[in-house]
């Protein structure tokens, strides 16, 4: 009797330890889970704040922009990419600010190619079209100039224009490039009613043509 | 046995799923609160941290993708002791703007050099609170533009499009007589 008295109590301490065991695997197996899922959820937040914010932009040719980051009513990404770059908006008021990275075709803008900007720009009291460093920083110290403004720039008998942005200087309207190393444009509208009509759904317009010319 | 491995991957992986969507959502929206090196960071640093001092600031120092031709001044405010009121000469042609953002980055108010009077752009900055307070006690100054800041602290932005090189010094010399000070 003693023997099947013991043997009762082990299989019940079998049973708590088999009980006990369950418990801290399924306590581990949470912990991972957790663990697993905060990794995943920062690694999907570093992801989206890498490249440019993807929601509420609008997008013509190479031209990308986001209306809505001038306004309070900007969505959560765009004010998290904005504020993580520290970039200060151009307020919806004032205007619209477009930013390229690569030409029509596709290719990243470099600065061992040559490009040409062609019209048309949308309708605005002023616009300028600045050359900036991948890092959005314009290099006003090194070259002779790092913009056109549309006041500035030399048009054709039609009202058009060409700006030439080349190393080498061109005549006429020529924007210098420094160095081989990729570049952004950004064409800044002020005065323009198209960041109001573009946040509530209007038609994309056509902004300038970016062509590359020549690449060695 | 293989159905009651595939219903545990199952009810782990969804729990992964929820945890990291909740985690990215929850930093992304804490994301404009916890930058370190935000617009406001900088417009702070360029201002020495002093309220209602208004500094031209070179566009290196505004953050990226800011317009050279964009000459810019900024001043701080803090609406903890009270509105705020703005004003900006502009002129009558070319452009020039005012805008008004909050601490985190959130453009408030905007408005440009058409919608000026007598070239001037003029503008309060209240709280919630002070708003109320203000609409009780005041109906001749409905008038006014009026900027409601959810948050006491932030900034304002002048801006004045330097069209050629030569208008620049106007320009610097325009953006220069932003003023800030406790409205009235």
């Amino acid at each position: 009797m003693p023997s099947m008295g013991g043997s009762r109590c082990n299989e019940g301490s079998v049973a708590f330890a088999g009980r006990e065991g369950r418990f801290v695997l399924r306590l581990l197996k949470l912990l991972v889970s957790v663990a697993a899922g905060v990794a995943l959820g920062l690694a999907a937040t570093w992801a989206s704040l890498r490249g440019d914010p993807v929601l509420s932009d609008v997008r013509s040719g190479a031209w990308i922009a986001w209306p809505r980051s001038g306004s309070a009513d900007a969505d959560p990404y765009t004010r998290a990419a904005f504020a993580h770059a520290g970039r200060l908006p151009l307020a919806s008021a004032a205007g619209l600010q477009f930013i390229a990275r690569t030409d029509d075709a596709g290719h990243p803008l470099e600065g061992r190619c040559a490009y040409t900007v062609t019209g048309p720009v949308p309708t605005a009291q002023y616009w300028s079209l600045t050359l900036l460093d991948p890092d959005g920083v314009a290099r006003a110290s090194v070259l002779p100039r790092s913009g056109f403004t549309s006041s500035e720039v030399v048009r054709s008998s039609n009202g058009g224009f060409v700006i030439a942005v080349t190393q080498e200087a061109r005549p006429g309207n020529w924007l210098p490039v420094h160095g081989d190393a990729p570049f952004i444009l950004m064409l800044s509208l002020y005065e323009t009613a198209l960041g109001t009509a573009l946040a509530t759904g209007g038609p994309v317009p056509v902004l300038p043509a970016i062509a590359r010319t020549a690449c060695p | 046995m293989i159905r009651r491995w595939l219903q545990a991957t199952a009810y782990w992986s969804a729990l992964v799923l929820v945890i990291a969507a909740l985690t990215h959502l929850v930093s992304i929206l804490a994301l404009p609160y916890r930058s370190a090196d935000t617009a406001y960071a900088r417009v702070a640093r360029a201002a020495g941290r002093r309220p209602l001092t208004s500094v031209v600031v070179a566009s290196e120092e505004r953050g990226p993708d800011q317009d050279p031709a964009l000459v810019t001044s900024v001043c701080l405010y803090d609406l903890r002791q009270g509105p705020i009121a703005i004003t900006l000469d502009v002129p009558s042609t070319g452009f020039a703007a005012l805008s008004v953002a909050d601490r985190y980055g959130r453009m408030l108010y905007g408005l440009t050099n058409r919608s000026a009077a007598h070239d001037q752009l003029a503008l309060t900055i209240l709280s919630s609170v002070q708003v109320t307070r203000r609409s009780a006690a005041s109906e001749a100054a409905a008038t006014d533009v009026r900027v409601e800041s959810t948050e006491p602290e932030g900034f304002v932005v002048a801006q004045w499009l330097a069209t050629a090189p030569s208008e620049r010094p106007a320009a610097e010399a325009g953006v220069a007589h932003l003023s800030c000070r406790p409205a009235q």
